[in-house]
């Protein structure tokens, strides 16, 4: 754990409870099984961070969702000049990251 | 496990769970955000196939030990390299009439040749048991705080005490009975019944082959089903191993 918090720099310990509510994102992961990583959006390095993190993600082929207006989406794309996921091809369609949690899940295997 | 992973841990020994927990750990400063698989032995370990780490299904446990410390080699065989003479499998399928599993090969001449395999819901039950092994019950209880923030709370109390909830998707008016370790099952109204469409069965990064175990615990592919089913539910039809409910991969 030390590590990963070395690791992240700024980052949140992400197994730490979150009792702040900051935004960020919640991984499905095998050893965790809900792994967390949270944001300070109001420090440029944590934003950085999570940029860099979500650009990752869905080049790698992770599925993030987010809630939006009260139903789950699909984020189709990641602006990083904006700092907002897109679910969709208009401005409404534009979600900040710092004003949501997302959840995302790895590629799938079929089964 | 691997060229480039160590566990590092204090301890001697440490279970699959554990190994399991050590290796997600390892992985994270490496942007390994999902963790890694585990190879359980005498289990078929199938991965996506763009996953970075293929080599882990290669991986062969040598030995395990019992907790009075003997000793228990494994002598795992590595997978066998097909010799052009061998039968190539070329296609198969699940018969419903025969409830058996029907190949067809292709032997070096091209000649087509049938085989059959039969397959039950016990098997699968039991090799599920051996793979959960791998699964760290803190690793499922998170998955199931996590779930909890996601649905109904009554509707968490029923997956609780049953093992499965339902909910229908707005989208297209079919109803989804979320399983744990088990695939979902999709159902529409058909008047004042359900018909039943098929079991839907999609693992995140892996399973365990003729299993109905994902690499990740069972709740945390509950999860991953209902966030597609609610976000992108035409992606998880379509990634998705849709089985007869006939067969035993759809644990009915």
């Amino acid at each position: 754990m030390l590590k990963f918090h070395i690791a992240m720099g700024r980052w949140l310990d992400p197994m730490q409870e979150n009792k702040t509510n900051l935004p960020g994102i919640d991984i499905l992961n095998t050893g965790y099984g809900d792994f967390e990583l949270r944001f300070d959006p109001d420090s440029p390095a944590d934003v950085q961070r999570a940029k860099e993190t979500i650009t990752d993600m869905l080049k790698r082929g992770y599925a993030i969702f987010v809630e939006h207006n009260g139903k789950t989406q699909r984020v189709r794309k990641f602006d990083p000049d904006k700092n907002v996921y897109i679910i969709g091809s208009t401005p409404a369609e534009e979600i900040p990251i710092a004003e949501t949690k997302a959840t995302a899940v790895g590629r799938s295997a079929g089964g | 496990m691997g060229d480039e992973t160590k566990l590092k841990t204090d301890k001697q020994f440490v279970t699959l769970a554990e190994a399991t927990r050590l290796l997600a750990e390892s992985r994270i400063a490496d942007n390994d955000w999902s963790g890694m698989p585990l190879p359980v032995p005498g289990l078929e370990l199938v991965i996506e196939p763009r996953y970075r780490h293929q080599k882990i299904t290669e991986f062969r446990w040598q030995e395990y030990f019992e907790e009075d410390g003997t000793r228990i080699p494994l002598n795992e065989e590595p997978k066998p390299v097909q010799s052009p003479a061998e039968y190539r499998l070329v296609n198969s399928w699940w018969s419903d009439r025969l409830r058996t599993k029907i190949m067809i090969y292709h032997d070096k001449w091209g000649h087509a040749r049938v085989g059959a395999e039969s397959e039950n819901g016990l098997w699968f039950a039991l090799r599920t048991m051996e793979a959960a092994a791998a699964w760290p019950i803190q690793a499922e209880e998170r998955a199931q705080k996590k779930l909890a923030t996601l649905i109904p709370a009554h509707l968490f109390e029923t997956y609780m005490l049953t093992g499965h909830y339902h909910e229908v998707s707005e989208r297209s008016g079919v109803a989804y009975i979320f399983r744990r370790g088990r695939p979902t099952v999709a159902m529409r109204e058909d008047g004042d019944a359900f018909r039943v469409l098929c079991a839907l069965c999609l693992h995140p990064i892996g399973y365990y082959g003729q299993t109905w175990a994902g690499v990740m615990c069972p709740t945390d592919e509950v999860i991953a089903h209902l966030l597609m089913m609610r976000g992108s539910e035409e992606k998880f039809w379509a990634n998705a191993n849709q089985h007869s409910l006939d067969h035993p991969a759809a644990g009915i």
